[in-house]
């Protein structure tokens, strides 16, 4: 791992498959496309006031990935005194790409990972972008 | 009044830019705007917006907006569909330019290339203000009046129902009657049903709507549906912040997510069909507490 | 008790969000097998995210109806935000510790449920489900 680290945090929220697609996305990220510059922790450890996850992102970069315009990611890190270095929101990747629809909560379906794996590609680049000191 | 330098009309708009600094498109955004002001429009700076939202608060209310965007992240169009504002017109740089065949590069200063397209774009914007009726002087203030709710719960789902002023369908789609005109959407059991919004197609203006023609589409992460019209009239409006941001239909469907504005030509034979708000309230419970004891029983 | 909880009894399950744990996925799956598949109707799903950001009627729901809160460790996330902002949970189900109890020793994965993450998964629905049974008297 680097000196310096992107967390990826995604949403999570149980309730809607585009969080699903979201969840999936920050693994692709830092488990295939970026796993020496990215990881992930969990949210709600960082917004109940857990010690060493708020450490870690003060630490370093943020990046959220919502997955509806409720916003909870970024809402809940900002919640724990940081504020995100960038947020992203699945609905705006499948504005652009309508017939990724994802399936349900527990199978996001092919569509489903082909967003994923589009979302993962833009964040990892960004992640990058960020270490670079050339991000948003 | 004539513009000195170019001898055409003074414009009566108000543009808001986007502020990028870091790139090309951001810097051509800024010249746009800069441009649409010397042919008379006033500019809306987005940071003092953010800052102090009054400042801007009679022009906004009085002139159509132009959103113009530097690239696809769309800061400008954001900032006017969390403030509700109702967008005339909107352009995003980026995609303007390469529609000539132009990409806006990484660089932020403002090449030729693209600031020869400048012009164009401008006259593209301002195509739209002749297009739109302006808003009457005798409207302004329309459907500014505080709505009270009234609401029930099923289960962990609590659906909101104005208490007075809106008319509704069985489709579930409300019409908010004042004067001889109304706006329309859906209700709040929609959006929460149908989940989130992703795209709203609307008519066009000037279209002719009968009671129960579609008065738009909406499609959401779950599904496609229709605004079916609960009223009879013309299209003399349609919500852009919605088209651009259709989420705002999730956030506030009955007053900032509206959809379309009509002219009504026939609002006491439509009423005799339509429900007021406490009747649409019983209907409403007594209908989402049947779709819960079908599904599940009890 | 309101007219709510008197017309039908209903109980609320709370997943923690765990992403960086292959217990927090199994938490998740779990949690979904109960409310689609062996208990719909009867509970409902919390969302922990907007929970803790006070969005939406989870707080509320969670204020009137029975929680069970669903954890991957023990740091029991679902279950402190549950205490912080609606009340004590009827019952904490700890999946780590679960694991342990039944004897699961190898290595799981978080993205890529196998089979043993999926059997794990409708064991932990199963507990939920007995739960579920004796709160609401069935």
């Amino acid at each position: 791992m680097s000196a310096e680290t992107v967390y990826i945090i995604p949403c999570s929220g149980i309730g809607k498959p585009t969080a699903s697609v979201g969840r999936e996305a920050a693994y692709r990220v830092v488990e295939d496309l970026a796993p020496a510059e990215t990881d992930t922790l969990c949210l709600s450890l960082l917004t109940l006031g857990d010690p060493e996850a708020r450490e870690k992102v003060r630490e370093n970069r943020v990046i959220t990935i919502e997955g509806c315009p409720k916003d909870c990611a970024r809402k809940n890190v900002e919640a724990s005194g940081a504020i995100p270095d960038l947020s992203r929101r699945v609905h705006d990747y499948l504005k652009e790409h309508r017939e990724l629809k994802p399936e349900s909560v527990m199978d996001i379906g092919a569509g489903g990972e082909k967003l994923a794996d589009i979302i993962a590609e833009d964040i990892a680049a960004e992640a990058r972008k960020l270490l670079d000191g050339k991000g948003d | 009044m004539a513009d000195s330098r170019t001898g055409k009309d003074a414009i009566e708009i108000v543009v808001l830019p986007c502020s990028g600094l870091d790139k090309e498109a951001g810097s051509a955004s800024r010249e746009l705007a800069l441009l649409l002001s010397q042919r008379g429009a006033s500019i809306i700076c987005p940071i003092l917006y953010q800052r102090s939202p009054k400042r801007y608060e009679k022009e906004l209310s009085s002139r159509p907006l132009l959103v113009i965007d530097g690239c696809k992240t769309g800061c400008a169009s954001k900032l006017a569909a969390e403030r509700g504002l109702k967008i005339a017109k909107k352009l995003t740089v980026t995609e303007a330019a390469k529609q000539s065949g132009v990409e806006a590069g990484k660089d932020p200063h403002l090449g030729k290339t693209l600031a020869g397209l400048l012009p164009s774009m401008a006259e593209e914007l301002l195509a739209v203000e002749t297009a739109q009726a302006p808003t009457p002087a005798g409207t302004r203030g329309q459907f500014s009046v505080v709505v009270t709710y009234r609401e029930f719960g099923v289960g962990k789902f609590i659906f909101r129902v104005p208490e007075a002023g809106y008319f509704f369908n069985e489709n579930d789609c409300w019409a908010r009657v004042e004067g001889n005109r109304a706006r329309l959407g859906v209700s709040d059991y929609v959006q929460q049903s149908a989940s989130d919004m992703i795209f709203f197609e609307p008519p066009a203006i000037g279209a002719e709507l009968s009671i129960f023609d579609e008065a738009g589409s909406l499609e959401t992460t779950k599904t496609a549906l229709d605004i079916i019209s609960p009223v009879t009239g013309k299209v003399v409006a349609v919500n852009l912040a919605a088209v651009d941001a259709p989420e705002l239909i999730n956030e506030d469907p009955y007053e900032r997510g509206w959809a379309i504005e009509i002219e009504l030509t026939d609002f006491d034979g439509d009423r005799e069909l339509l429900m007021d708000c406490p009747a649409y309230f019983d209907y409403l419970k007594k209908k989402t507490e049947k779709e819960h004891a079908d599904l599940y029983g009890g | 008790m309101s007219e709510d909880q008197a017309r039908k009894p209903m109980v609320g399950v709370l997943s923690c969000s765990g992403e960086a744990e292959p217990e927090g996925t199994i938490a998740r799956n779990a949690v979904r097998l109960v409310i689609e598949k062996y208990r719909p109707g009867v509970t409902t799903s919390l969302c922990l995210p907007l929970y803790l950001a006070g969005d939406g009627g989870e707080r509320e729901f969670a204020r009137k109806y029975p929680v069970i809160s669903v954890d991957g460790c023990g740091k029991s996330c679902a279950k402190l935000a549950t205490e912080k902002y609606s009340g004590e949970v009827e019952r904490c189900i700890d999946i780590h510790e679960l694991i342990q109890e039944w004897g699961i020793t190898q290595k799981l994965s978080r993205n890529h449920p196998g089979d043993v993450e999926k059997e794990i998964a409708e064991r932990v629905a199963g507990e939920i489900v007995r739960e579920v049974d004796r709160l609401t008297g069935e």
